[in-house]
C-alpha cells in the first residue's frame, strides 16, 4: 500500500484548480481508470467548493490513498461544524424547471459519484471520508 | 494539462448560435460561461446549441449556469440544446435529471437540425 498523497491549502476559490490537478495527478499516478478519476475529482471538487463557500475554514487538506481495490479520499477542514450528508437532496424528479431548487446539487453529486461517504467532527475539524471502488 | 480553464467560442448558423465549450465548466469558470450565455440571450440569440465535444468536466456550478440560462429563456421559441457530450458528462445529466430538462444530441448537426 502506498502512502497517501496529501495537499493542504488555504481555502479560497482560486485553489480549486490546484486541488483538481492534485487529485487527477495522484489518481493517474496510481493507474486509476479515467472514469473513476472523473467521479473522484467531481466528489472532491463539490466537497471543497462547499467548504470554501460556507465553512470559514482557515485550512483545508485533501488526502488520497490509491489501493488495489479502491480509492480513499479524506477531506479535512477546520471550519464550522457542518455535516454535508444532512443536506436535503434536490428534487431531481421535478420536470418543471421553475420548481427545481439547485441547492443541494453538489452534495447529491458527491453521494452519486462515490461508493461510501461518511462525516465526522474530530478535534474541532470536519472530516469527510469518501471511498470509490475501482471496479 | 492545466485545469481551471474554459475556452468559449461561438459560431452562427442562421438564427442558431453554436457555443463550443473547451475545458472545464466548474466553480472557477462558471461565471465566464454564464456571462457568455446571458450576453447571447440579451442580444436576442435565443436558439443555442452547446457543443460539448471538448468539454472535459462539469460540476454542479456548471449545471447551475445552464439551468439559469434555460430559466431566462422562458417558454418562447428559443432553447438551449446540447450536443456531443462525453459519456461521463452525459451520466452527470442523467443522475441529476438534467437530461429531462435539456434536449441532448449525439452531434452538433443533429442539434442544429432539431431547430429547423
Amino acid at each position: 500500500m502506498n502512502a497517501p498523497a496529501v495537499l493542504t491549502v488555504s481555502p479560497e476559490t482560486g485553489v480549486l484548480s490546484a486541488v483538481a490537478d492534485f487529485v487527477e495527478g495522484a489518481l493517474r499516478d496510481g493507474g486509476v481508470a479515467e472514469d473513476i478519476v472523473f467521479c473522484v475529482h467531481l466528489a472532491v471538487d463539490e466537497a471543497c467548493t462547499n467548504i470554501i463557500s460556507y465553512s470559514r475554514a482557515r485550512s483545508l487538506s485533501v488526502s488520497i490513498q490509491v489501493c488495489m481495490e479502491d480509492v480513499t479520499v479524506i477531506i479535512t477542514d477546520d471550519g464550522i461544524a457542518f455535516d454535508p450528508l444532512t443536506a436535503k437532496p434536490p428534487d431531481i424528479l421535478g420536470n418543471d424547471i421553475n420548481n427545481r431548487q439547485p441547492g443541494g446539487l453538489g452534495v447529491y453529486l458527491i453521494r452519486k459519484s462515490v461508493d461510501e461517504v461518511t462525516y465526522a467532527r474530530r478535534e474541532g475539524k470536519n472530516v469527510l471520508r469518501m471511498v470509490k471502488r475501482r471496479r | 494539462m492545466m485545469s481551471g480553464t474554459l475556452s468559449i467560442s461561438e459560431r452562427i448558423f442562421g438564427d442558431v448560435t453554436v457555443v463550443s465549450l473547451d475545458g472545464r465548466l466548474d466553480t472557477t469558470t462558471a461565471s465566464d460561461a454564464e456571462a457568455s450565455l446571458l450576453s447571447l440571450l440579451g442580444a436576442g440569440r435565443q436558439k443555442i446549441v452547446i457543443n460539448a465535444r471538448n468539454l472535459e468536466y462539469i460540476s454542479s456550478a456548471g449545471l447551475r449556469v445552464l439551468l439559469a440560462a434555460k430559466k431566462k429563456l422562458g417558454s418562447g421559441s428559443g432553447d438551449i440544446r446540447l450536443a456531443a457530450m462525453s459519456p461521463q458528462i452525459r451520466n452527470i445529466f442523467a443522475i441529476t435529471g438534467f437530461d429531462r430538462i435539456f434536449l441532448l444530441f449525439d452531434d452538433e448537426g443533429q442539434a442544429l437540425a432539431s431547430f429547423s
